[in-house]
């Protein structure tokens, strides 16, 4: 497990050395950087010496190691527009991400564990039919008009939760239900497949012929072991919680890093939009790092490959 | 049809019943496709009025059901343009978005695949990393990173989509040429004299291309999805384009007293997309009996 978890976190650290890597060569697209760095009405002069002072005279791979340098000391410039640390601006704001995300999540596995193992137990039955095409239009609606939707029956007609905003549990339930569909249709289907697959297994038919009640045989025995590959589509998935985070936050107006990002982009504040990318793909991959050591630990054959 | 027919006839009438069903599903996919495709090619003919025509007179007219006057069957938005007919001409550039990023990405991420699938040579290596690196960055956070960078609008919208779709196809056929590159008759091709070109284009491509064309099917709804979604927030399509995520943004501020601005475009893509996964899922069934379940 040792040789597994010094490996994996070698390439976790591979990777997030990519990610700040593909940020600046990203920066680098638009011709002149500088230009991403500065307010629109800068003079010619203010952007030649920002560009000295940048180090953007100097040859590429020399401005690649300043910015490394840069990274590492999580120093990646202010922000255009409210002044001070870029990367303190956005790490202030990550928390009411996390916590929308992780709420979402919490609801997506609520909705989407019983209808997989029930659509599986079931299958071909009304109950799996009905719950298929939830699963299926969950996938397919788009995050924002689900939003909005919610917001129109929820809080302007019924007036049950607040339309925006970031307070208690009540804020979060609308946002939180419009992020969790998507991944709870994607974790139905799968779970649902994984579930068909396992309940066709010997030692499944064994446990039914040992005479063991139905309870035991599908949490002991078929649920455990589908848990597994679920697991690992729960790093995916928060990744995609992510993603949508960002148009979740800006229907409901919820003062996450998302919006932050958005806004910093329409305000052409480079410096916020690249430590929300490079936050982003550190959350992310430290995610992926967990669940992966998580799925070696309940599974001791993956440590050997 | 004959591949249908041998996969329906073994065993009992149980799965000949399935087939028809699945084939069943499959068309209602096709019918819902079909249904936006014919929308947008003939929207001049099918929309009443002009999409991008403003009507201040009668702005936020309520649609049929409600108003009983048939001049605007699903109302006007704030401006006093006709929904359906923007929801019509919207169709146009849903498809044509999506379809070019679906082309950018496959052509991209194809060559890249094949390249290091069958010339390995620290290549395969190179492109293995780079596909690491890329999906362990959310791909909004993505689109976001390189709208920042070119801007807001059409051709880059579909830029940040297409150049960032590429990973999915790599992955997928550099897989596939592992798997075919030692098989006999791609040796034998080899031995026999034949170019790399004509080896790849001949014998590798025709057995990998039916999982080309799963992945663009099911790929194409999710590319629509989220190019409605970056117009929505601003950052695709510019107004007054009728776009239908910059529709439901655009009944935002009447919301209130205007559900139908937003929520019908919301619908439309709803439809679409499900159109496209329906059939994907079909096709997939249908190409690949493998992975039904």
């Amino acid at each position: 497990m040792l040789g597994y978890t010094v490996r994996r976190i070698a390439f976790s650290l591979f990777v997030v050395f990519g990610v700040v890597t593909l940020v600046f060569f990203l920066s680098r697209l638009s011709g002149d950087p500088a230009l991403l760095y500065l307010p629109e009405q800068a003079t010619p002069q203010q952007i030649a010496a920002f560009r000295h002072q940048l180090g953007l005279d100097r040859p590429l791979i020399m401005q690649y190691v300043m910015y490394l340098d840069q990274a590492v000391h999580l120093n990646l410039g202010d922000s255009l527009r409210h002044g001070g640390s870029a990367a303190r601006l956005v790490f202030g704001r990550m928390n009411a991400t996390l916590e929308l995300a992780a709420f979402a999540f919490v609801i997506s596995l609520t909705i989407s564990v019983p209808m997989g193992i029930l659509s599986a137990i079931y299958k071909d039955s009304l109950v799996d039919a009905a719950a298929r095409v939830l699963a299926l239009i969950g996938q397919c609606t788009p995050i924002f008009w689900l939003g909005i939707v919610l917001i129109l029956v929820f809080a302007v007609r019924l007036h049950l939760f607040p339309t925006s905003g970031r307070g208690g549990l009540t804020h979060l339930v609308l946002p939180g239900v419009t992020l969790g569909t998507y991944s709870a249709g994607f974790v139905m289907r799968i779970l649902r497949a994984e579930v068909i697959t396992i309940l066709g297994h010997d030692y499944v038919r064994t446990a039914w012929a040992k005479g063991l009640r139905k309870p035991r045989v599908y949490i002991r025995h078929v649920l455990k072991n589908a848990g597994i590959p679920v697991l690992t589509l729960v790093g995916l998935q928060l990744g995609y919680l992510l993603s949508g985070a960002v148009i979740t936050e800006f229907v409901f107006a919820y003062p996450g890093m998302g919006r932050l990002a958005l806004a910093a982009i329409l305000e052409r504040d480079f410096p916020v939009v690249q430590v929300f990318a490079i936050f982003s793909g550190c959350i992310m991959t430290t995610l992926n790092l967990a669940v992966d050591l998580l799925y070696a630990w309940f599974d001791p054959r993956i440590r050997l490959t | 049809m004959s591949t249908v027919a041998a996969v329906a006839r073994p065993a009992s009438g149980r799965p000949r019943l399935w087939i028809i069903r699945r084939n069943a599903t499959g068309l209602a996919g096709l019918v819902l496709v079909v249904g936006v495709v014919v929308a947008a090619v003939f929207a001049p003919v099918i929309a009443p009025h002009n999409p991008v025509d403003q009507d201040i007179m009668n702005r936020l007219a309520p649609p049929v059901w409600d108003s009983h006057d048939w001049s605007w069957i699903l109302g006007t938005d704030a401006l006093g343009r006709d929904v359906l007919s923007r929801i019509v001409y919207g169709a146009r550039v849903s498809l044509f978005i999506g379809m070019t990023v679906v082309a950018i990405s496959a052509t991209v991420g194809v060559t890249l695949g094949l390249a290091a699938g069958y010339y390995g040579r620290g290549l395969d290596m190179a492109l293995m990393r780079l596909t690491d690196v890329q999906l362990a960055m959310p791909t909004t956070v993505l689109y976001l990173a390189v709208i920042a960078v070119l801007g807001p609008g059409l051709r880059n919208l579909i830029l940040a989509l297409g150049f960032t779709g590429w990973v999915e196809y790599a992955r997928l056929v550099y897989g596939q040429v592992l798997a075919t590159k030692h098989r006999q008759f791609i040796e034998a091709a080899g031995a026999l004299g034949a170019s790399d070109r004509r080896v790849i284009m001949k014998h590798v491509v025709p057995n990998i291309v039916s999982s080309i064309i799963i992945m663009s099917s099911l790929q194409l709804g999710r590319k629509i999805l989220e190019a409605a979604g970056l117009s929505f927030l601003g950052l695709g399509v510019q107004p007054p384009t009728p776009d239908w995520g910059i529709m439901v943004s655009e009944g935002l501020d009447s919301l209130e007293r205007a559900w139908w601005v937003s929520t019908l475009p919301g619908l439309a893509i709803l439809v679409l997309v499900l159109g496209t996964n329906i059939f994907g899922d079909w096709l997939r069934d249908y190409l690949d009996p493998q992975m039904r379940r």
